[in-house]
């Protein structure tokens, strides 16, 4: 059971990069942030590309042509693969791309299986606005669009509604949650926002649509990622502090009994897998890099992990200290809201920073004596109808592995 | 209108039906003459049972503002630019199916969840009518 027979021996994280006709910041494209993405994750091993002979990409945003992983082998230069995997789950993908190398290298069908995630949000000539492409077809297009819902911060406005209603959630609990990451963010270097923001400051933020605001939406960048999945053995000869996989537990398209609608991710089955295969209380671990595309989806994502009850939550937030040294270090790199979001490859920013905080190599942000961590992944938000995420997905990494 | 209106598909049969109905002033859900479940939006089989054998339902056009939000920025459709400020709602129709919608008829500042709401139709073009609610 569990993934004993795999591990994480490496991590690659690009600069991030809001490039638009009125700036000078850096535009790359998705290969050459694939590229980066490769080359940043084996520097430290040792390893070349052709060391490689798994790939596992996690599909962007942007339009990209069929057969896409298979392209990307060949920009990349790797041959000779046992194994291709592409994942399609929306923003939170890299817990289940990397569960599925896992799966793949404990299975012995791959050794080293390169998991990459990059997206490309901001395009220079397109200007603000539209960060997703439209759908050509079906549900949102048919039953969404009409009605001018404006996208996923609009989708969310209705969960935060109803969660204020049902539970009395305030924006100044949730904006707890803001600022305490923008202040990790400060201390990340590669996060994009490097100025903390006051509670003040999140309230007056621009009101986007009821009652989200524009501080409570995610900053979409554009960037890439890497993780290296290969056997406890060969980890051990490649780093010093390989992670282990110690649980992962899914739980998509979730069924929201009445009492819940509108206000539940589904996280809570997929946490509970992931603890239950670690061994794990869910109050536990060491830090919690959860997605993090809004404050209300955390504040959710914390109730059904089970570190406060629905109607406790506003309480909660407003006691708890989720800074570096607190009682639950949250997003210690600034997460999704505060060190950007890179498109559907987003939930990559969690992955590799509980791996780099596992390794110590956190720097002015590492959390005291980390040993274990929950990472988890949500995507999906208008997959479905009625503004339930779609995709959970829960990870536990330990910082020792057993060969 | 600055940008083009998104208008829906209607590639699948049942789209067209559901988008032809509102056109002539009907809203329609499906129920499954298997299990009497009713559901919206229209899929090809039952999400409760699982059958194929669906039938288009006519509601009453009634229901409750069950969840609702007011867009303050066009910035996914600047179609709706000229619109801001309005309010999108999920309605919970008298039938069951939550219903994505727009409420119109009174001031944005008066619309609470648990308000009762009937459909109205607005007219795009020849062909399409979207489906609003008005309070009651």
């Amino acid at each position: 059971m569990g993934f004993d027979n795999a591990a994480i021996a490496a991590i690659g994280e690009t600069e991030k990069s809001r490039p638009s006709e009125t700036n000078d910041q850096p535009f790359h494209d998705l290969e050459e942030y694939l590229w980066m993405a490769a080359q940043e994750t084996l520097g430290g091993t040792g390893l070349s590309i052709a060391d490689v002979d798994g790939l596992g990409l996690a599909r962007p945003s942007i339009e990209t042509q069929y057969r896409f992983p298979l392209m990307i082998a060949d920009t990349l230069g790797l041959s000779d693969l046992k194994w291709i995997t592409a994942t399609d789950h929306c923003g939170g993908q890299a817990v289940p791309l990397l569960a599925q190398a896992a799966m793949a290298v404990d299975a012995g069908v791959a050794e080293t299986v390169l998991c990459l995630g990059a997206d490309t949000p901001k395009v220079p000539d397109r200007g603000e606005g539209e960060v997703f492409p439209r759908d050509p077809r079906g549900l949102q297009r048919n039953y969404k669009d009409p009605f001018g819902v404006q996208g996923t911060n609009a989708e969310i406005a209705h969960v935060q509604n109803r969660h204020a209603e049902r539970y009395g959630t305030t924006p100044e609990q949730l904006g707890r949650l803001y600022v305490t990451q923008r202040r990790h963010a400060a201390a990340n270097p590669l996060a994009y926002f490097d100025e903390p923001v006051d509670l003040e400051g999140y309230l007056e933020s621009a009101p986007i649509a009821d009652p989200i605001r524009l501080f409570d939406c995610v900053i979409p960048v554009n960037a890439g990622f890497g993780a290296l999945v290969t056997t406890p053995e060969r980890a051990q000869e490649l780093t010093d502090t390989p992670v282990s996989v110690a649980g992962v537990g899914h739980n998509h398209n979730p069924a929201v009994p009445e009492d819940r609608r509108l206000t539940a991710t589904g996280m809570g089955p997929a946490a509970d897998r992931a603890l239950d295969q670690a061994d794990l209380d869910p109050t536990a671990a060491d830090f919690y890099q959860l997605y993090d595309d809004y404050p209300i989806v955390l504040a959710i994502e914390m109730e059904e992990i089970g570190l406060c009850e629905p109607d406790e939550v506003g309480r909660f937030l407003e006691e708890t200290d989720f800074g570096i040294e607190g009682d639950v270090p949250l997003n210690t790199g600034g997460g999704q809201l505060c060190a950007g979001q890179a498109g559907v490859a987003g939930g990559f920013l969690q992955v590799v920073e509980g791996v780099r905080q596992l390794r110590g190599e956190g720097g002015d942000r590492q959390v005291p004596d980390a040993g274990c961590g929950l990472v988890t992944g949500v995507g999906g938000v208008s997959a479905n109808y009625d503004g339930v995420l779609s995709a959970n997905s829960a990870m536990v990494l330990r910082a020792e592995v057993s060969a | 209108m600055t940008a083009e209106f998104p208008f829906p598909d209607r590639v699948a049969e049942r789209d067209r039906a559901f988008w032809s109905a509102a056109a002539e002033g009907t809203l329609l859900i499906q129920e499954c003459t298997d299990c009497g479940h009713r559901q919206f939006y229209p899929r090809p089989g039952c999400e409760a049972c699982g059958s194929g054998d669906l039938e288009w339902f006519e509601t009453e056009g009634v229901g409750e503002v069950y969840s609702h939000t007011v867009i303050r920025r066009a910035t996914e459709h600047p179609a709706f630019e000229d619109d801001l400020p309005y309010v999108v709602a999920y309605v919970e129709l008298e039938e069951g199916p939550l219903f994505c919608t727009n409420i119109v008829g009174c001031a944005i500042d008066d619309v609470e969840n648990g308000m009762e709401v009937e459909v109205t139709f607005d007219r795009i073009d020849g062909e399409l009518s979207v489906p609003k609610f008005r309070p009651r």
